[in-house]
């Protein structure tokens, strides 16, 4: 059994909330991959594989780590997530600041009754197109076909990783494209417009990451949560327009042998009961500090594995010592089993290389 | 007292759980009435810092803070012009406040902005990516007692630094209390860029303000 497989299994493991040697540990490292090991951010995004040899450079100078939650990176999966533009480092933006979404409102009121009549997919494509770029659907399309290049890559260099595919929930994908302000004035004024396209987004929506995730024998996907978290809705909000269409996914995803990676941003405490209506011992609750990870741990600690969730803030500019601390803590209190040592969200592009090995090192208890 | 507000025909109620039509409906009954323009917009006024309270309690959300935002705009832009001269109320105080460089979030700036508003603070909202130079400028020309520096990334720490540096070299950094906002601040971070407070949400942000604009 090679070193490699001890750490998948150690992985597997935890999410199957069974017996570790140790808590795993994973890096998101995405731009700071780049940051870290000298490469512009506008490489970075240039090519797949160029990300892939970053997070391999960062994967191998930490040494320690257990795997990067997904090998590569690309613009073009935010502008299919988020349904809008993304300015870029090379492009609008100087050669190495990061990426930023910008959500400006491109999808219109009439487009809830394109999806319902058209469908979600030929809907999104044409919509990328349309409205984010020329040529935009082709640019996430190539990218995904560049996966198993990605995945030989990241295998060859005996990389573990989580997932390559990603999915999020009507709601966002909506709501990125209306803008967060836009959307929520439909949520009030056109309810029942907006149900109704969502249910019309959810046949389907799922079969490209499944099946690109079994092509390429991927563990996971990674299926985010950002702006329908408990915190900035209301429970009757939430239960008509979030959680019907996330729980839905998670089970076609987990129906499919794969291990959905709920990438939860913002506060989700208030509804953490309710994921205790997935599947168990299936998921990855991946949460970014903000949601309460130690109450997260009560109430789920015997159903999912729980990620997360050393505070970006505290990798950026905290001391090794307290990246160090905090580390040991989440390993204290929510591990040995059904734990992930892991940044909250993305580890920070600035934060130093040292603050990231003491969350790695954490995790050894060394 | 609450109570009080249901007597001009629910208005304050219908705002206060997003009907919109119908607060609108009932703007135009009490304007028919002969009910003075700057008495309805109090009303809406009230219902956004009811919804503000509940908001602080955790009874409402930021959606309801932006509908209730749009429908006390729609009432405003409806009154408003008939509002011969203008009342002006003495202030709480005043506020410049902008997301920093390098960061194009607004969300939480712009909640912040609107329950200073309602709450009776006059407020300058520089906007979005907004440069150092650019809030020295607003601080020289509008005199505030507070600086509101907002951001999402955990980039904008180093853009609050250099703010906060930029005001200092202009001389300026004792004539104003600095908070700092956005989901990744802390105290570390406050420390760090030299903050004088910080806040994760519009509830820290009026509290602070309040603590500072007193006797102002």
């Amino acid at each position: 059994v090679s070193d490699t497989d001890i750490r998948r299994q150690r992985i597997a493991r935890a999410v199957a909330l069974e017996p570790v040697d140790r808590v795993p540990v994973v890096l998101e490292g995405v731009a700071w991959s780049a940051r870290v090991t000298g490469m512009t951010l506008a490489k970075f995004l240039s090519d797949p594989l160029l990300a892939t040899q970053a997070n391999i450079d960062a994967f191998r100078a930490i040494g320690d780590a257990d795997a990067v939650n997904n090998p590569t990176f690309a613009a073009a999966s935010l502008n299919f997530l988020w349904m809008t533009k993304v300015k870029k480092p090379g492009e609008d933006l100087p050669e190495d600041e990061p990426w930023q979404v910008e959500e400006s409102g491109l999808m219109q009121p009439e487009d809830y009754d394109r999806i319902v009549a058209e469908g979600w997919g030929p809907f999104q494509a044409a919509y990328l197109n349309e409205r984010v770029g020329p040529g935009k659907f082709e640019e996430f399309i190539a990218f995904v076909q560049g996966t198993p290049a990605v995945v030989a890559k990241a295998n060859e260099a005996d990389m573990p990783f989580l997932s390559v595919g990603v999915l999020t929930t009507p709601f966002e994908y909506l709501c990125g494209g209306r803008s967060f302000s836009q959307f929520v004035f439909d949520l009030f004024r056109i309810p029942d417009k907006v149900e109704q396209a969502m249910q019309a987004m959810m046949p389907g929506l799922c079969d490209a990451g499944i099946g690109l995730s079994k092509a390429v024998g991927a563990p996971g996907i990674w299926i985010g949560g950002w702006r329908s978290a408990s915190k900035m809705l209301s429970q009757p909000l939430w239960d008509r327009f979030v959680f019907p269409y996330l729980e839905n996914i998670v089970h076609q995803v987990a129906a499919a042998g794969i291990t959905p990676i709920l990438h939860l941003d913002s506060d989700w405490t208030r509804d953490l009961a309710r994921f205790r209506a997935l599947p168990a011992k299936t998921c990855i609750l991946s949460l970014d500090s903000m949601t309460d990870i130690r109450k997260a741990k009560e109430v789920l600690g015997d159903h999912m594995c729980i990620m997360g969730d050393v505070p970006p803030g505290l990798l950026s500019s905290g001391t090794p010592d307290q990246v160090y601390e905090h580390s040991r803590s989440l390993v204290a209190d929510i591990g040995p089993t059904g734990y992930i040592l892991q940044s909250g969200c993305d580890i920070p592009v600035d934060a130093p290389m040292e603050n990231v090995e003491a969350m790695v090192r954490a995790a050894h208890g060394g | 007292m609450r109570e009080d507000y249901m007597a001009e025909e629910g208005l304050t109620r219908a705002i206060v759980e997003m009907r919109e039509d119908d607060a609108l409906a009932i703007v135009e009954r009490l304007l028919e009435k002969g009910f003075p323009s700057t008495a309805v917009l109090e009303r809406a006024r009230e219902a956004m810092v009811l919804l503000g309270e509940r908001f602080e309690l955790g009874e409402v959300f930021v959606p309801e803070l932006i509908m209730g935002g749009e429908i006390m705009k729609a009432i405003s832009e409806r009154v408003k012009p008939l509002i011969s001269a203008e009342t002006s109320q003495g202030k709480r105080g005043t506020i410049v406040i902008g997301t920093v460089a390098g960061d194009i979030h607004d969300i939480g700036k712009d909640i912040v902005v609107l329950m200073l508003d309602v709450n009776g603070y006059e407020v300058h909202d520089l906007g979005i990516d907004v440069a150092a130079e650019r809030f020295v400028e607003a601080i020289r020309s509008h005199q505030p007692q507070v600086v509101g520096l907002s951001g999402l990334l955990t980039l904008a720490f180093e853009s609050m630094k250099k703010t906060i540096e930029a005001i200092a070299a202009a001389g300026l950094r004792d004539q104003v209390m600095i908070m700092i906002g956005g989901s990744p601040v802390d105290q570390q971070v406050a420390d760090y860029t030299g903050a004088d407070g910080w806040g994760r949400d519009a509830a820290a942000a009026m509290s602070l303000a309040a603590g500072w604009t007193k006797g102002a």
